[in-house]
């Protein structure tokens, strides 16, 4: 799988100002010279990139709907992965009217057994409490397998980059191998295997995704490892671990931090792609990739385009928005970015 | 030049061997013992009775120890069936009926075919969208990066960097599925689904056939090219040797097209034999969404059925194709650029 924002050439684009830091920062401390840590300086650029703040915004309101599902439950009066015969054609169990069945729109909202998006498929689910338990289990994959992939990556990466040798040549084809074989079959053939669960569906996420940054925190700790701090500290007597925990480790906080928001993006957009195919995680678990496959069969979708377009647009956004954020992140961490805010 | 390429060819049969194993594994020991499922019960047919089953694992040569079942498929990989699995399987047919049987990667569960035949059946569907995918991307993307390298930070470059980002977030089977009732189903400017055979004298109805699916795969790969595109053509365009060029008084176009473009290629060249596995994999999604019966549709197909076979063979099968094909691309680099070859 690849990841948004490769080889960036220049930090940026899109429209951050053309504010130098130095004039940003003396609009607001006039007269005033301050040490500022690198942290600050990314935190005062990343203030000024207002696609990242929407993306992170967006990210916030999703996080917000995905922990909302059982409110819509109690709200609509209609629970999870269950038919609702209400509101609904009673041959195709559609959903009546174009957003749902509420016989006085959204204003009857709240009265039991009203759908409030439709009906998410010819089961007739109620979209809006499946779009928010699917965010949850989008938001779930996203971030354990993020955790993994980062974790493996940076371990794989810097015990290549550091040792070197044999071990680093072993681990570089390796990556290349995972590298150049497709997730989606081979992750619909081991489903076949391993058999429909959650931690299936997050396991072989990591392990085809964990490459790509593993190959970034490789190049960087190859390009740190002979600089003079490095051997400063091993002239002081410093073992190989306090090298790379204390020295080595600390200076990828910045690239681990953006290829953590890409590859959430990632993951995201992988599991989706496995549920409309229709492998990896069980029925009960609702995903929005399931949501859109729902849709398809006999040409529901021609009928009821809403039935996909609600997952579909969601999916999007979301994939979007941690895209977005990485590639904001980047800028605001990069170093060389520093004239910029 | 022929020690770079023994290199490269005994490092790609490595790989093969790895995902030979790991197939392996995943369809022998991890099935049996995640999912409780023996193949040999799903070759037996319904509700098989205990003396079925024990005639069916004589018959594929499942009673048989681990290794000498992996050894076995790997020596039928290579070489295919032998004489005595032909007599086992097919007793008491030609041979070329039993080629029909059972082929290099087994014979399929479901259907009563080698997986071989559904395989090279199914592989020109698959090969024809992914040609007139790359076709598609190429066309869009090397043009937009050239003109994005020529005037960094013009109109056209910014509405080329919302494009990479944007494009490469769209999931291309939501994308199709607009697609199709937006230009097919509503403005009926394209067929809904199906497939036509490419000919010779009339290729038009195949290409009509292929032209929304194969440009919604190219959309996400025309994303990531035109980046690529555009930054290599940034490093070449500040070369000395074209700033040589221009002094000589070439003209502009042909400073960008013979001098850097031509430079420029030799990465995106690498990177296109690299992006063949996951044109393979966004193959699946649109073949499955447009009705394309591809290798894609197949491999789905397969495993919602459990025929462990046909997936197997499948992923074998791209798993060669992708080293095949960076094979390929290893050499065409190497001729190019004599400094790979030296590495």
């Amino acid at each position: 799988m690849t990841m948004a924002g490769e080889d960036r050439v220049y930090p940026s684009a899109r429209g951050v100002g053309s504010m130098t830091t130095v004039e940003a920062f003396q609009d607001r401390h006039v007269g005033m010279v301050v040490a500022r840590t690198p942290l600050q300086f990314a935190a005062a650029r990343l203030r000024h990139d207002y696609v990242a703040l929407c993306s992170l915004l967006f990210i916030a309101l999703l996080v917000v709907f995905a922990f909302s599902g059982p409110l819509f439950e109690s709200w609509t009066n209609h629970p999870v992965n269950k038919s609702n015969s209400s509101g609904v054609d009673d041959y195709t169990l559609l959903p009546v009217g174009p957003l749902g069945g509420c016989p006085n729109g959204l204003a009857s909202v709240g009265e039991p057994h009203c759908f409030v998006l439709g009906a998410s498929n010819s089961l007739g689910y109620d979209m809006l409490v499946q779009l928010s338990y699917g965010a949850r289990t989008s938001l779930i994959i996203g971030v354990v397998a993020t955790i993994l992939t980062v974790a493996a990556a940076l371990l794989l990466g810097v015990v290549a980059g550091y040792v070197g040798g044999w071990t680093d040549t072993a681990i570089a084809r390796l990556m290349d191998i995972v590298a150049a074989f497709p997730f989606l079959l081979f992750a619909v053939a081991a489903s076949v295997a391993f058999g429909p669960s959650l931690w299936f569906v997050i396991l072989i996420i990591a392990f085809f995704s964990w490459f790509y940054p593993g190959r970034i925190f490789r190049g960087e700790v190859l390009a740190l490892r002979d600089r003079e701090f490095v051997t400063a500290a091993r002239m002081l007597g410093a073992s190989n671990t306090r090298i790379i925990l204390r020295h080595l480790l600390p200076q990828l906080i910045g690239p681990a931090t953006v290829y953590t928001s890409l590859s959430i993006a990632v993951a995201i957009a992988a599991e989706a792609a496995l549920s409309y195919l229709g492998f990896g995680l069980p029925l009960e678990i609702p995903s929005w990739g399931r949501m859109i496959s729902d849709a398809v069969p006999g040409g529901l979708y021609i009928n009821a385009p809403f039935l996909m377009m609600f997952p579909g647009t969601l999916l999007i956004l979301t994939v979007l928005a941690f895209n977005l954020l990485g590639d904001g992140l980047r800028d605001a961490l990069d170093p060389r970015g520093g004239t910029q805010i | 030049m022929v020690r770079f390429l023994i290199r490269r060819i005994l490092g790609g049969a490595f790989v093969v061997l790895v995902v030979t194993l790991a197939v392996f594994v995943l369809f022998g020991p991890v099935l049996t013992w995640k999912s409780n499922i023996s193949p040999a019960r799903l070759y037996a047919g319904k509700n098989p009775s205990p003396q079925q089953i024990e005639r069916v694992k004589a018959l594929l040569g499942l009673d048989q120890p681990y290794y000498v079942q992996y050894a076995n498929t790997l020596r039928r990989l290579v070489t295919g069936p032998t004489q005595d699995e032909r007599d086992r399987i097919c007793p008491g047919s030609t041979a070329a009926e039993c080629d029909q049987l059972l082929g290099r990667f087994g014979s399929s569960f479901a259907k009563q075919r080698s997986v071989d035949s559904l395989i090279w059946s199914r592989f020109p569907v698959t090969l024809s969208l992914a040609i007139v995918a790359a076709l598609i991307w190429m066309l869009i993307s090397i043009p937009f990066g050239v003109l994005s390298a020529i005037r960094p930070r013009s109109l056209l470059d910014r509405g080329s960097t919302v494009f990479v980002l944007v494009g490469q977030s769209l999931p291309v089977y939501y994308i199709g599925l607009l697609a199709l009732y937006f230009l097919a189903y509503k403005y009926g400017l394209f067929p809904l689904s199906g497939y036509e055979n490419f000919s010779i004298t009339n290729p038009w109805p195949w290409l009509y056939h292929l032209l929304l699916p194969a440009t919604v795969l190219a959309l996400q790969f025309a994303a990531l090219y035109v980046r690529i595109t555009r930054s290599q053509m940034l490093d070449t365009l500040n070369e000395d040797y074209v700033r040589t060029a221009r002094a000589k008084g070439a003209s502009e176009s042909r400073v960008v097209v013979r001098h850097a473009l031509r430079n420029a290629s030799l990465p995106i060249v690498t990177m296109f034999g690299l992006d063949l596995g996951l044109l393979l994999g966004g193959a699946i999604l649109i073949e499955v969404t447009f009705g394309l019966q591809g290798l894609g549709a197949l491999a789905v197909e397969a495993a919602k059925r459990l025929d462990v076979p046909t997936t197997a063979g499948i992923v074998l099968f791209s798993a060669i194709l992708i080293v095949v094909a960076n094979i390929i691309v290893d050499v065409v680099c190497a001729t190019l650029d004599p400094r790979i070859r030296l590495e």
